[in-house]
């Protein structure tokens, strides 16, 4: 055992001496990859928004966060993901709300619906060419937020519906939910839909 | 003496290791650090992404660094062409029962009782199914066996994985010069539900699997 043992003392006394300019480099290059790694941590981090809201489509549900504590848990209603095709076959849409990051683009009070060709092929009835009989009130609820592309987090009439995906792609709400998110989310706030 | 000489030893083993420890730390912290860039590449989008996990036995939805949801593993397979973490895109969603979404006829009025909307939920979206990603990774999700008609279908999968698919899939890209790679998951029926959902074609995904390739 004393010969095995100074064996391997030898052994370990000679890489140490053989290795010892190796040792550094990579003691170096490991906390360089350390540093850089918790930098890019950081960096990730800080694309992180303090508020948002976070849609959930599958679930219909809608959170609001604010200095990331959550606030507001809502019961939503999000696309059908349906498709139309109008009569001649040249347009389709895809009833389906987006994904990804969203900015709050607009903010509206007693908002007015323009309602878009898709409505008018759905119900069967004719595109109007003139702007005011695209209009209809009371569809929206008391508040809309536009968040781009035409989609609009808003009220319904339908409140029975809410958690369900019934919808041509925008969000829907609850009156109260609504009015809560109207008073605390500000034009130009994050939204991220998934 | 034997209990000193194993003393002994484990502490001379101990001495000697810590080059081996101290080269497999550098190896991870690289690949860690490739997968930060990556992530920090997707983070700064404003895209969805996922992240498989495997070295955590977790799949992520993220969006700008933030965890928007979390499926855990319960089990996984991986054979190929070693996967490094860098941003793949999903071509491609394949399922034997893909949903199919509704196409409404004009002139009936969507808004009725509840039986008569047509929609396209989470209920419907398949458990069993498989990513295309490019790269020729190809990640099978199936639900955790539990017995019977599930565990069977699971050995058939298995046996055609690695049978047939693996094989052949490796054989043709290695022809043509390209990598070939597929990974197995094993989700709850509920999460691979959901992963269907929150991963449109086109979404961008990184497989992380540092030490996870040997088992």
């Amino acid at each position: 055992m004393a010969i095995e043992g100074a064996g391997y003392l030898i052994a370990w006394k000679a890489s140490k001496k053989n290795d010892s300019k190796l040792v550094k480099p990579e003691k170096r290059l490991l906390d360089s990859l350390k540093y850089e790694n918790a930098l890019l941590r950081k960096k990730i981090e800080a694309l992180q928004p303090n508020d948002y809201i976070l849609v959930d489509t599958s679930g219909n549900v809608l959170y609001l966060h604010k200095g990331r504590r959550m606030i507001l848990r809502a019961t939503i209603s999000c696309g059908s993901g349906t498709i139309l095709t109008d009569s001649e076959g040249k347009r389709e849409w895809v009833f389906e709300t987006p994904r990804g990051e969203f900015t709050i683009q607009s903010k509206y009070e007693k908002p007015t619906w323009i309602k878009p060709d898709w409505a008018f092929i759905e119900e069967g009835k004719p595109i109007p060419k003139n702007v005011m009989e695209r209009a209809e009130t009371g569809m929206l609820g008391d508040y809309a937020f536009g968040f781009g592309n035409g989609y609009f987090i808003h009220g319904t009439l339908y409140t029975r519906l809410l958690g369900k995906n019934i919808t041509h792609g925008c969000i829907r709400m609850g009156d109260q939910d609504l009015k809560t998110l109207y008073e605390t989310v500000p034009i130009g706030a994050t939204i991220l839909i998934f | 003496m034997h209990v000193s000489k194993s003393i002994f030893l484990i502490i001379i083993t101990l001495l000697f290791g810590a080059e081996a420890v101290s080269a497999s730390e550098i190896e991870r912290r690289m690949q860690e650090n490739r997968l930060l860039k990556s992530e920090y590449q997707l983070a700064k989008t404003r895209n969805i992404y996922i992240l498989f996990d495997l070295v955590k036995k977790k799949v992520q939805i993220k969006a700008k660094g933030l965890l928007l949801r979390e499926f855990p593993v319960e089990k996984f397979k991986f054979a190929g062409t070693p996967i490094q973490p860098k941003p793949i895109i999903l071509q491609n969603k394949a399922a034997l029962l893909k949903p199919k979404r509704v196409r409404i006829k004009p002139k009936k009025k969507v808004e009725g009782t509840l039986s008569d909307i047509p929609a396209f939920e989470v209920k419907d979206m398949p458990v069993r199914y498989r990513f295309d990603f490019d790269d020729g990774i190809h990640v099978y999700v199936r639900p955790k066996p539990e017995g019977g008609i599930s565990a069977l279908l699971v050995l058939l999968s298995s046996l055609k994985s690695c049978g047939i698919t693996m094989p052949v899939g490796v054989l043709w890209n290695a022809l043509q010069q390209k990598t070939y790679a597929e990974l197995s998951l094993y989700l709850s029926p509920e999460d691979a539900r959901l992963l269907y959902w929150g991963m449109p074609e086109g979404s961008r995904g990184i497989i992380y699997a540092f030490t996870a390739m040997d088992r």
